[in-house]
């Protein structure tokens, strides 16, 4: 068990090197001159040079990567070029909202998703499956934006019961939060909640099919005691693995929904600093979010090793 | 000494096969209610793109989705502008019309490119240790990156032209196909079929393309109806992000986000090009889900 952690832990190592890889060379892919880019269509010639030197862009791409490496790993994330305040700086400020939404969000989502995705697998077939699997189908299909919009049409633009934009802490009025990210996390919860049916629902029918769940009928014992004894048992194994999916539905979910409601968090630094073409702010971005993903994910194989004995063999 | 092929089995002819296959296809389709919807609307909504491509466009979309006409300026629904006009007095209702073939055209062509490139690459690393390794490592990489915001940043450094979202969204779909190709290639090899191949003296080419790529063929169609919504989907969000498709081609993500500013005064604008996208992303699902059910029937959830 412990040599599986260790593999498993170490496995991240590669991966985190590709992702460098793959976000340094973000500012080198770009067609022409990143700097030039960055500097917009009304800049002069000084301005660009002043971008390149900044940045290091006149030094060789190999002294780049290594001095791009090793700040990054020193925990210097660089400073944008639009608004000359420090990553680390931008991400504290909107850390806050982000949280309030994510976090809030995820939990809604999986208590609605879990029991829907048990029950529609346990009644499956029937109308109640039909319609919980409708209800996931839409959850995915419908775009975010689109059903954001539709929301503050209806509940803030036409009966004005929450602000149309906008975030207010928690720190300045309790109430004024709350209503404040009722919609967004409703719009989050609604798409995080539609990929946890689907997965919950595959892997308890997956599970109902097992012998051993047929021994426990045949046995006589009640439906129920079949279901929370036997199925949910085996059932929670692959249930963790929504998590990771959740997670990486809320990273995408959440730039849709502060951009739709304004709300000044992450997911809006990243969609204005992708429109800017802040490169150092994206870059960091990039790199924050995907080791945020690979955390989480390697959590959930950790999580696996405690629940399901098989994986430690 | 060669010694001649031998076939023991022998297909029927190409005709009879594809007759029976279209048969079958037509009643699973009426069989399967969600599967009959996604078809209809997607078949809809390709003659509509299939229209407006034509010098005949003006049939059903009226107005050219460009035309400005600033004194007409977010009209509401009227029975001369069916779903409005936005800000600069453009018809939202031939914008939307007109959009749909770039939705369509942007579904098409991300599925073909991940079907092309994931088949081949998940068929290779399925059959070669050393591929695998070093490619499958690569993919994983790539997987580690939530998918809208890898498609952000490449577009932040690429530029968005219509051709460079399409080629974006199909880099960041390529993984997964190559990893549902990959998964079945490794079963397969193991099957008996492939070993009776081999012993009769089959070359790892005529293994791989006539015993192991057919058999993929299931799996492939129902990634690819996905990711023909999802695609569509992803150039919808972009494009409400402002990074999408450029504004002198209309397309679902950029009409609405052309409206984002006008929720008070002009819903219009956003609302009835979500309706199209939504109804199409809908019914590229349940075509996926369909077919799943229709050629996976472990998961169909009935005994």
């Amino acid at each position: 068990m412990t040599a599986y952690i260790i593999k498993r832990v170490l496995a991240v190592i590669p991966i985190l090197i590709f992702v460098g890889i793959l976000t340094f060379s973000l500012v080198h892919i770009a067609p022409g001159d990143a700097a030039n880019i960055m500097a917009g269509d009304y800049a002069g010639p000084d301005d660009v040079k002043l971008i390149r030197t900044e940045l290091g862009l006149d030094k060789p791409v190999t002294t780049q990567f290594v001095e791009w490496a090793g700040r990054t790993l020193r925990g210097d994330l660089g400073r944008s070029i639009y608004s000359g305040k420090s990553v680390s700086e931008l991400v504290t400020a909107r850390l806050g909202p982000t949280v309030s939404l994510t976090v809030i969000g995820g939990i809604v989502a999986v208590l609605i998703g879990i029991p829907l995705g048990v029950f529609a697998a346990w009644k499956a077939g029937s109308r109640w499956d039909r319609g919980i699997q409708i209800y996931a189908a839409m959850g995915i299909s419908i775009p975010g934006f689109w059903l954001g919009f539709i929301m503050i049409l209806l509940f803030a633009v036409y009966l004005r019961w929450f602000p149309v934009i906008g975030y207010v802490s928690p720190a300045d009025s309790f109430t004024d939060w709350v209503r404040s990210i009722t919609l967004p996390v409703t719009l989050l919860a609604i798409g995080g909640s539609s990929v946890i049916v689907r997965m919950t629902r595959a892997s308890i029918l997956e599970v109902l099919r097992e012998d051993y769940i047929r021994t426990a009928r045949a046995k006589g014992l009640a439906n129920r005691a079949v279901l929370f004894r036997h199925a949910l048992r085996a059932g929670a194994i692959p249930i963790i693995t929504t998590v990771g999916a959740l997670a990486g539905a809320l990273i995408t979910g959440v730039v849709v929904t502060e951009t739709v409601f304004t709300i000044p968090g992450l997911g809006r630094l990243v969609a204005e600093t992708v429109q800017n073409r802040d490169f150092p702010v994206v870059q960091s971005m990039l790199m924050l979010l995907a080791s945020l993903y690979v955390f989480i994910n390697l959590m959930v194989d950790l999580a696996y090793v405690f629940f399901d004995p098989r994986v430690r063999l | 000494m060669t010694i001649p092929p031998t076939d023991i089995y022998k297909d029927p002819p190409l005709r009879v096969r594809v007759r029976k296959l279209t048969a079958t296809g037509w009643s699973t389709m009426l069989s399967n209610p969600n599967l009959l919807f996604g078809v209809v609307v997607i078949a809809f909504m390709l003659l509509v793109s299939l229209i407006t491509v034509l010098p005949v466009a003006d049939w059903i979309a009226r107005y050219d989705p460009t035309e400005l006409a600033l004194i007409d300026q977010l009209e509401g629904p009227s029975s001369e502008h069916w779903f409005g006009t936005d800000n600069l007095g453009r018809d939202v209702y031939s914008r939307t019309v007109h959009g749909t073939k770039t939705s369509l055209y942007v579904g098409a062509g991300v599925a073909t490119i991940v079907t092309i490139i994931g088949v081949t690459l998940g068929v290779v690393v399925g059959y070669n240790r050393v591929a695998d390794n070093i490619v499958m490592r690569v993919m994983d990489g790539m997987m580690s990156f939530p998918t809208l915001i890898l498609a952000l940043a490449l577009v932040a450094a690429l530029g968005s032209s219509l051709t460079n979202v399409i080629m974006i969204i199909a880099v960041v779909d390529t993984p997964s196909m190559t990893r549902v190709v990959r998964a079945v290639v490794l079963s397969l090899r193991e099957r008996t079929y492939v070993d009776a191949a081999r012993a009769s003296g089959a070359s790892t080419k005529r293994i791989l393309f006539f015993h192991i790529m057919p058999n993929t063929l299931a799996p492939v169609i129902i990634q690819a109806s996905i990711f023909f919504g999802g695609a569509i989907l992803t150039e919808a969000a972009l494009g409400f992000l402002g990074v999408g498709t450029p504004e002198f081609i209309p397309s679902w993500g950029n009409i609405i986000s052309s409206g984002r500013g006008f929720i008070r005064t002009a819903f219009w604008i956003a609302f009835f090009p979500g309706v199209f996208l939504a109804l199409t992303v809908f019914a590229a699902n349940l075509i996926g889900d369909g077919l799943r059910d229709v050629l996976d029937p472990r998961l169909r959830g009935e005994e």
